[in-house]
């Protein structure tokens, strides 16, 4: 048991290795630079292969010379150029697998274009990397805190209790694994700051700030309420938060230029009249509901959730923040005219926030008495939580669960149902 | 430290065993890209419809073959289409497509050099309704 906890996350990288090729095997994902993906991954053959960051390169060769619907890339009214709804940093953290991939493909001579076999899975296991690289800075952050098995226990439960594992896997091609990776990485070397701490960690912290935002804008508000948090908290990180900001910044003006390139402005929603419906926020939907509900589809995350009001000294100074953002997102996630982000398995807006409720996971486990029957029950009750996960993630990946929109008959008609 | 630098070792020659094998591997034969599931409609021969850039391997002791290719023309969209054709990344021929009816194309191969498969390699300058190129029939021997 401890060699296996020793090599806890070459564990988690075959098992998620092994979901990964089942998928791809199978033939049930189809290949791995699809939908949402492709607008994540496109930059790469634009600009490496065609030299061209227009993308009407891209668009000639794969497409006719216009991106099909499904790309959320559009032509900006104004101006007739592409616009694309999904920023850069996806592509970027892609970019060394992408240029392995490139040699490979003039090694074996299939068409440099892009997307054919090593570019689709260099990009597909790019996802699975990060976030077993995710994985590593959650253990580190854990094992600061918690003991080893608690740490352990609970990045376990995080991969298989959660959609975590799917985005490893069947989907790690959406921006989730990288968005997920990054949250991480930061929480982790933020709480690792201390007066000791030098103006790189600080450049470190900044660049993971500017490559959480472009990969999700959204996504600003954590590494924002981190940053604040610190701050506020840390008189030496005080004095270093502007080394964080201006890299930060750096990092986030390629994505500006491209935007002001394509459409004369520097901040564009490039969704077009798709946007959020403020008033009516279906907060419920998101959080509770058969269709994606976050505590409905993994409920280990209730007691994540319960287990932020025991962090230890330690973490707690983070929980304002997390509280915060968790608030926010949610509200942004429930208020998108499409709340339920399209087909997933769970709710995917949530997964990049995962690694702020890993702490709160970790801490439940903690709280739990040491060998006493309550231990094994919660023990059982964890291990078959995440096996009904894993059954329910196979359901949807052979088409048994549906991709949206599941009613509570539904779900009841479909429970445990083989495919 | 015996043990990591062994491990080194054994990761260096898999990698120098990986990329031998993956310079002409035997799959590549069947790999496509671009190219859709094969339909044989009545009275039509066998065909796959490509998008607007596709590639497919033949074997590289093919000599010369035709590719039989044919494309949609309607009322609302009716535009010539040219259809170019690489092998290994070279162009080796062209046809322009006025009509719907099936035309094809001769392609001489190189002579062989040290690979048992070439890439074939199809290029539309204009597509069809839901991103099709062309349809792409069987390939035969030049007669």
């Amino acid at each position: 048991m401890s060699r296996l906890r020793a090599r806890l996350l070459l564990v988690a990288a075959l098992a998620c290795l092994g979901g990964y090729v089942y998928a791809y095997a199978s033939g049930r994902a189809g290949i791995p630079i699809r939908s949402d993906a492709f607008s994540y991954y496109v930059y790469l053959p634009a600009w490496l292969i065609h030299h061209d960051p227009s993308l009407q390169a891209v668009a000639d060769d794969c497409c006719g010379g216009t991106f099909p619907d499904y790309t959320a890339i559009v032509r900006w009214r104004f101006t007739q150029r592409w616009v694309n709804a999904h920023p850069i940093g996806e592509a970027i953290m892609i970019a060394p697998f992408f240029a392995v991939a490139h040699a490979l493909t003039y090694w074996t001579n299939l068409s440099p274009d892009g997307f054919t076999l090593y570019y689709q899975h260099a990009a597909g296991l790019a996802g699975l990397a990060y976030i077993v690289i995710g994985l590593w800075f959650v253990r580190a952050l854990l094992r600061r805190h918690f003991s080893g098995g608690v740490a352990d226990a609970a990045v376990v439960a995080l991969l298989a209790g959660t959609s975590l594992y799917h985005y490893a896997t069947f989907d790690s091609v959406w921006s989730h694994a990288f968005s997920f990776a990054l949250c991480a990485a930061l929480l982790e070397r933020m709480d690792a700051w201390s007066d000791r701490s030098s103006a790189r960690d600080a450049s470190v912290i900044g660049l993971l700030a500017g490559l959480m935002f472009l990969v999700r804008h959204t996504n600003v508000m954590i590494p924002a309420a981190l940053g604040v948090t610190l701050a506020l908290r840390d008189p030496s990180y005080r004095r270093a938060a502007p080394v964080s900001f201006v890299v930060a910044l750096a990092c986030a003006l390629p994505q500006l230029w491209i935007y002001q390139a394509a459409s004369g402005r520097w901040i564009i929603s490039s969704y077009g009249d798709l946007g959020f419906t403020w008033a009516t926020p279906h907060v419920a939907g998101v959080l509770l509901s058969p269709r994606k509900g976050l505590f409905f589809w993994a409920p280990l995350m209730l007691a994540a959730m319960a287990g932020l009001a025991w962090l230890p000294t330690g973490l707690r100074r983070w929980l304002p923040a997390i509280l915060t953002v968790f608030a926010i997102d949610t509200y942004l996630i429930a208020s998108w005219w499409d709340w339920q982000f399209g087909g997933s398995y769970g709710h995917r807006g949530f997964v990049d926030l995962y690694p702020l409720l890993a702490p709160g996971l970790a801490a439940a486990f903690a709280r739990i008495p040491a060998r006493t029957p309550v231990r094994a029950a919660a023990a059982t009750v964890v291990v078959l939580l995440c096996a009904l996960s894993i059954f329910q993630m196979l359901q949807y990946w052979h088409g048994v669960m549906p991709m949206s929109d599941v009613t509570w008959d539904q779900y009841r008609s479909l429970f445990l149902k083989r495919w | 430290m015996v043990t990591r630098r062994a491990a080194a070792i054994v990761a260096a020659l898999a990698a120098v065993a990986a990329l031998a094998y993956l310079r002409d591997p035997p799959w590549l034969i069947s790999q496509t890209s671009g190219l859709h599931r094969w339909e044989q409609p009545a009275g039509m021969p066998r065909y796959s419809w490509s998008n607007p850039h596709a590639s497919f391997f033949v074997r590289a002791d093919a000599g010369t073959f035709d590719i039989p290719l044919s494309t949609t023309f309607d009322a609302h969209d009716d535009k010539p289409m040219m259809v170019t054709i690489s092998v290994d990344g070279d162009i080796a021929a062209r046809i322009v497509l006025t009509d719907d009816g099936w035309k094809r194309v001769r392609v001489a191969l190189p002579p062989p050099g040290s690979r048992k498969v070439r890439r074939i390699d199809l290029r539309t300058s204009v597509t069809r309704d839901g991103n099709r190129g062309v349809r792409v029939g069987e390939i035969e021997p030049a007669s």
